[in-house]
């Protein structure tokens, strides 16, 4: 989780590591109101959205290869469609680019939907929002994901808005 | 007769099951709706893709990008700019400077050595393969001031880089690493001493400098930190710097595990970071 939150494997090593310290040091005062896990991934969630905001007062090492390669990127390659989970570098690349597009709300909800499979209570609670912001925020970051990793692919916005 | 499409809103929630029957009638027989569902499905499952970590070539690349993109000058082992400006008699100067960073290496050598909490332990069982002993008669190594760090990846880097392939070996004098003469406290320690008279000057000006009372209780500290990958080893390596704006001190520890390393507080003696080493 805290890789696909912080885009790449130095943060997410910095943020798992602060998350098991902060997990190590806050265990007396855990005190079971919320499930364990639910406790541990919102502490993975602050140290993830944390290191993404001490990367932005750093600078960034190199240009993003992923922008930079020619046909490629998350608004380029016209006809471009989503791949299979086996191409994994270059899916990879697309899936971490597409994510960092997000705001970091809408990127966290996504995470702990699809990658997490936490169901919507569980997002709110790790969130602290009410779980109709929870239903917004991921059905937000999905359709904003779906051009940005397919393409030119029509968004739901942009669709008819009724059938015959 | 028309019905309105589901918004996004709906979609997301008919994939995660949430949809209520009148949006579930609707999304069996339309067929755009359908489409955009899928499209939402694919992002989903493209998400849940496990994460592959990179080819080693990309690991390098990024090493590569990073130091190129820091402030630090390459490693290389940099002679301080002693006397005439210019340094360009290369041989005479670094013999002068080797002898002063060999000279800051010993005093704080002793300073640690003199400490009672820092045990180098000599036995044979700590031999690692690869790694050079550190059952010698010499004692942990002091390395240069490392600079302001925030990234453990690079930091891990750095440390490896100092300590050689192998770790330094006996007798070696330690590598004055990555910085220029006037951001190395030891390496400027001696020429700052013999000019003003004043011992350890050098040491005690720099920001990230270690307090000598502060090393061996920040590293029995780390040991505890570090557990098992700590158990047995001996001391091999420390060195300050700033991690992430706070003065801190860097141990890497060498035993029958390997290496471990830890960042510690210099303040505090709390755990900064664990090195990946």
């Amino acid at each position: 989780m805290c890789r696909r939150l912080t885009g790449n494997d130095a943060d997410a090593a910095d943020a798992t590591q602060e998350t098991l310290l902060a997990i190590v040091r806050g265990l007396r005062g855990f005190d079971g109101r919320s499930r364990f896990s639910t406790w541990s991934y919102r502490i993975a969630v602050n140290a993830s959205l944390d290191e993404l905001r001490r990367r932005r007062r750093r600078p960034e090492p190199g240009v993003d290869p992923f922008l930079d390669a020619p046909g490629r990127g998350p608004m380029g390659s016209a006809g471009s469609s989503l791949r299979s989970p086996a191409d994994t570098s270059d899916l990879r690349l697309d899936i971490d680019a597409a994510l960092l597009r997000l705001p970091p709300d809408f990127r966290a909800a996504v995470v702990l939907r699809d990658l997490c499979a936490l169901d919507y209570a569980e997002i709110a609670s790790v969130l602290d929002i009410p779980v109709g912001t929870v239903r917004s925020r991921i059905a937000r970051g999905r359709s904003l994901l779906v051009p940005l990793l397919a393409g030119n692919r029509t968004r739901p916005a942009e669709r008819p808005s009724e059938q015959p | 007769m028309t019905t309105p499409h589901l918004d996004e809103e709906a979609l997301s929630a008919a994939l995660d099951g949430a949809a209520g029957d009148a949006e579930q009638a609707h999304l069996s027989s339309c067929r755009d709706c359908q489409a955009t569902m899928a499209a939402l499905a694919a992002v989903a499952r493209a998400v849940a893709a496990p994460v592959t970590p990179p080819p080693r070539r990309e690991i390098d690349a990024a090493i590569e990008r990073a130091v190129a993109a820091s402030a630090l000058p390459p490693l290389t082992v940099t002679p301080p700019a002693v006397g005439s400006p210019g340094g360009r008699h290369g041989r005479a100067r670094w013999l002068v400077t080797a002898g002063a960073v060999a000279a800051a290496v010993v005093l704080v050598g002793a300073i640690v050595a003199g400490t009672r909490s820092v045990s180098v332990h000599r036995t044979s069982s700590a031999n690692a393969p690869g790694v050079a002993s550190p059952t010698t008669t010499s004692g942990p190594i002091a390395g240069a001031d490392l600079g302001d760090q925030s990234n453990s990846a690079a930091l891990s880097d750095l440390v490896l880089a100092a300590l050689g392939p192998h770790g330094p070996s006996e007798g070696t004098p330690p590598p004055a690493v990555n910085l220029p003469a006037a951001a190395s406290p030891a390496a400027t320690a001696p020429a700052a001493a013999s000019s003003s008279g004043v011992s350890g000057g050098g040491l005690s000006t720099a920001s990230s400098a270690v307090a000598p009372n502060a090393l061996p209780t920040c590293t029995a500290q780390a040991r505890g930190y570090l557990g098992s990958a700590a158990a047995g080893a001996a001391l091999r390596f420390s060195a300050p710097l700033r991690w992430r704006g706070q003065p801190a001190v860097a141990v890497v520890f060498s035993g029958p595990n390997g290496l471990a390393g830890a960042v510690m507080s210099s303040a505090t003696c709390s755990l900064l970071v664990v090195l990946a080493l």
